[in-house]
């Protein structure tokens, strides 16, 4: 899969950028090294240059260059991506959002106490209220 | 060991506040904007708490490769002429690239300090940073800044005053580790006095031959067997990582950048998430998929309308107004005074017509300027480059050259100058040959003063279908250089989508105080002497007598020499050509001369414009204003930038033929229509862009069904 396969909304992460020369080259400084995980935030009036999030700016490229990235597609769900960055949980596709178990949403947040269980990893506040808003959640449940 | 003056070298990526802070530092007021690449040229000023202490700024780059002017321009200053200490601004709402480029300039072994721009906006995103312990990590001193909100900035200059005085350089110049490291360290053995030649550090060389960079490796002058030598360690290190050198040594720096990163920062939101912010919001809006673009057109035309429409219009009769009284105050004094009635003529029909009907435009120019800043500032221009960027591709530009193009609404000097940032030459060439194409403001009053004596009720009509028509043009002659000169494909598009910043403003009241400025030094100095050089060829005849008829005159000889090639153009009278004529030293001239050129007959300047030129005369007139040769200070740059042989004389000849061409086009077309003919002619222009516009849409949907 290519980033330019994705669709608005999907995260990915980056496997090998491909192509050469001085866009290539660019690509690498501008930060879309392999292991990064991105996000196609919006596509262009027009269709074409593609705008994603990664490394906390938002970055704009044409998919022409998109096509030239390999990457391994993501879950939607933000939840389980926010644990994967955090290194608490495997990533794995059968792995939703009904599969863990909230913690206390007094605790602080798994990764900041250190006590990590893959099983227990969302800090409630953080992943229901903010990062899954109802509609999102919604969808999500209906597209599985 | 303190030195008697101390340089510091600003050094940043695109849209990080370099400028903001050099502004900050020196008082000085440049050009601060909130598009990625604003300065294109290094500027430099003395920080004012430390007189002695001079401060370049250079271009923003986001890396240290050889590939674009700015990146070129910036490495040779800072490996050619060591600065004291680097300032190096990170913008910390996007800190991983920011410490992209740090860690390059650490690999230089120069002293340097970090300024973490933008902190304030930090808390808004739901991050934050541990700034002692990004210190300690790094091995640099880093402060934490607010350059616009001037927080922190005392500090900083302090921290980076001590270190270029203690000369301390990077506490940790090794910041690597595995088969990379590994690697570096070989090659920097093997070329170490090669390396103390040219003035770098190994590591810096090094890291250099690794990435195989065309333009640094041949000044190392390494042999073909250390070349091969290299080759072999890299190849092995290749083989090690099974990845490639270029791959490779980002993946290390991002790698360490990203350990560095989980201990110092703290935030809410993953770094591929927006936070929901106004940005986030805007965006929604402002890109939309199908709003996008009648949002970026419904924002042209309130600009155009702003600046030329009732509101213009009506500061502009203010203005003209006072500028007329005081003119007419002046008079009755000097005749009062008894003043050599010669004397009195040059100062009424000389200078206060003619510099003073230029002037009177100021309110307008300044109008579109502000609105144009405006929208570079809050950093919508950036979101215009990726909304045009498919169409801009068609003419075989990337989004990019937007920027400039706009900007050569206002003047083609910056507008220009603007295209250094632009990555390929080829793209450079082509967005600086379709500038003259985008009318500049200093045309205003050219278009102004005769729409306004021709066709008084379609004052606001004609100007935007001048503006069109040039657009129109512009976009055919790219289409045509593209299937002939510049083929190939237009340069890789990666820009920053900044966030959306509020303007401060003072930031932009500066900003038009400059323009305002710069437009009143050039009429009190080039237009100011070309009025009363043309006042000069107007009044005296070639012995330097009193002409004793206009038509005696050395402006009136010189100009019916040539009126012969303006006869098909059908304004081939004496005032009309010597205008042209001195529109080369600057446009705004042209309505000089005109106003001094006819001002002897008792009729009002709107009375004689309408004797002067008939209306198909005055169409083909305007057109002709609109697309012949540059102004002198255009042309100069141009040459420059283009940099090929001839350049100078492609423009001027290019451009006169073709505006010879098209104005004659018109002149018949008009003269075939008759009486209806400005609103016909400009609702003509309006309905071609438009359609051209709407095909190139339904091309480009039909052709792709893009995703979701």
């Amino acid at each position: 899969m290519v980033l330019s396969d994705l669709r608005i909304g999907q995260c990915a992460r980056i496997v090998r950028v491909n192509g050469g020369g001085e866009l290539r080259r660019r690509l690498l400084d501008m930060g879309l090294t392999p292991n990064t995980i991105v996000k196609l935030v919006r596509v262009a009036p027009l269709g074409d240059p593609i705008e994603l999030c990664l490394r906390g700016y938002n970055l704009s490229l044409r998919e022409e260059a998109a096509s030239d990235i390999e990457v391994e597609l993501l879950p939607t769900s933000p939840c389980v991506q926010q644990c994967q960055r955090h290194g608490i949980c495997e990533y794995s596709n059968s792995t939703f959002l009904e599969d863990f178990s909230v913690t206390d949403t007094s605790a602080p947040h798994p990764m900041q106490s250190g006590a990590v269980d893959n099983r227990t990893c969302i800090h409630q506040s953080l992943c229901r209220d903010q990062l899954m808003t109802k509609r999102k959640r919604r969808r999500w449940q209906r597209n599985r | 060991m303190a030195k008697e003056s101390l340089t510091f070298a600003l050094m940043g990526n695109q849209n990080s506040g370099k400028t903001t802070l050099f502004n900050r530092l020196t008082g000085s007021q440049l050009h601060v904007s909130n598009f990625p690449g604003v300065t294109v040229e290094r500027k430099s000023g003395y920080i004012r708490d430390y007189p002695d202490s001079e401060i370049v700024d250079l271009p923003g780059i986001y890396s240290l490769s050889p590939y674009s002017p700015e990146e070129v321009i910036s490495r040779n200053f800072l490996i050619k002429e060591t600065p004291d200490c680097i300032l190096n601004v990170v913008d910390a709402t996007s800190l991983e690239r920011g410490l992209y480029l740090t860690l390059q300039l650490i690999e230089l072994d120069i002293p340097m300090t970090v300024a973490l721009n933008m902190i304030d906006e930090m808390p808004a995103l739901g991050r934050q940073v541990d700034v002692d312990q990004l210190s300690k990590e790094l091995g640099i001193p880093v402060v934490a800044i607010s350059a616009s909100q001037n927080e922190g900035v005392s500090e900083y200059m302090r921290v980076s005053m001590e270190t270029a005085i203690n000369g301390t350089k990077p506490l940790k110049p090794d910041l690597c580790s595995g088969p990379v490291h590994r690697a570096i360290h070989a090659i920097s053995v093997m070329i170490e006095d090669h390396a103390e030649e040219v003035g770098v550090t190994p590591r810096f060389a090094a890291t250099k031959l690794i990435e195989g960079d065309e333009l640094f490796v041949p000044e190392l002058g390494l042999n073909q067997n250390e070349l091969e030598a290299v080759e072999h360690i890299v190849v092995e290190m290749e083989r090690d990582l099974e990845t490639d050198r270029l791959a490779a040594l980002a993946d290390m720096r991002y790698a360490f950048i990203g350990e560095v990163e989980s201990k110092v920062l703290r935030s809410k939101y993953p770094s591929y998430e927006e936070a929901p912010s106004v940005t986030l919001t805007l965006d929604r809006i402002l890109l939309h998929r199908w709003f996008g673009i009648p949002i970026f057109l419904a924002v042209m035309t309130a600009v155009s309308w702003i600046s030329f429409g009732p509101f213009g219009q009506f500061l502009n009769d203010v203005f003209a107004d006072a500028i007329s009284k005081f003119g007419e105050y002046v008079g009755v004094a000097m005749s009062k005074a008894e003043i050599n009635p010669t004397i009195q003529s040059l100062v009424i029909d000389g200078i206060f017509s003619g510099v003073g009907s230029v002037v009177s435009f100021l309110p307008m120019i300044l109008v579109l300027f502000f609105l144009l800043s405006l929208l570079e500032v809050t950093g919508y221009m950036a979101r215009v480059a990726f909304i045009m960027d498919r169409l801009m591709r068609k003419i075989g530009l990337s989004g990019a050259s937007i920027v400039p193009l706009l900007l050569g609404f206002g003047c083609s000097v910056p507008a220009v100058m603007a295209t250094r940032t632009l990555p390929s030459r080829r793209d450079r060439l082509l967005t600086v040959l379709l500038v003259p194409f985008m009318s500049c403001s200093a045309k205003i009053p050219v278009y102004g003063l005769i729409a306004a004596a021709i066709f008084p009720n379609h004052v606001a009509l004609v100007i935007p279908g001048l503006y069109l028509l040039g657009i129109v043009l512009g976009v055919i002659t790219a289409l045509f250089l593209r299937r002939t000169v510049f083929r190939g494909e237009a340069s890789p598009f990666l820009l920053e989508l900044p966030p959306y910043r509020f303007p401060s403003l003072t930031s932009l009241g500066r900003l038009v105080k400059r323009h305002a400025k710069e437009f009143m030094v050039r009429a009190f100095t080039v237009i100011l002497l070309v009025t009363l050089l043309i006042w000069v060829l107007e009044t005296y005849d070639f012995r330097f007598y009193p002409a004793a008829s206009p038509e005696s005159s050395m402006l009136a000889v010189i100009a019916s020499k040539i009126a012969p090639i303006f006869a098909p153009l059908g304004f081939n009278s004496t005032p009309a050509v010597s205008a042209l004529l001195a529109g080369f030293s600057a446009k705004e001239t042209i309505i000089s001369t005109l106003t001094v050129a006819i001002s002897g007959s008792d009729l009002t300047l709107t009375e004689s414009l309408q004797q002067l030129l008939t209306t198909p005369a005055a169409i083909s007139f305007l057109i002709f204003i609109l697309l012949y040769t540059p102004c002198a200070a255009a042309v100069a740059v141009m040459h420059r930038e283009l940099a090929i042989r001839g350049g100078l004389f492609l423009i001027v000849a290019f451009q006169t033929i073709f505006a010879w061409s098209i104005a004659f086009i018109a002149y018949r077309l008009a003269l075939l229509f008759g009486k209806s003919i400005p609103l016909f002619l400009a609702s003509l222009v309006g309905l071609i862009a438009l359609i051209a516009l709407f095909l190139a849409l339904l091309k480009i949907r039909s052709k792709k069904q893009h995703v979701l």
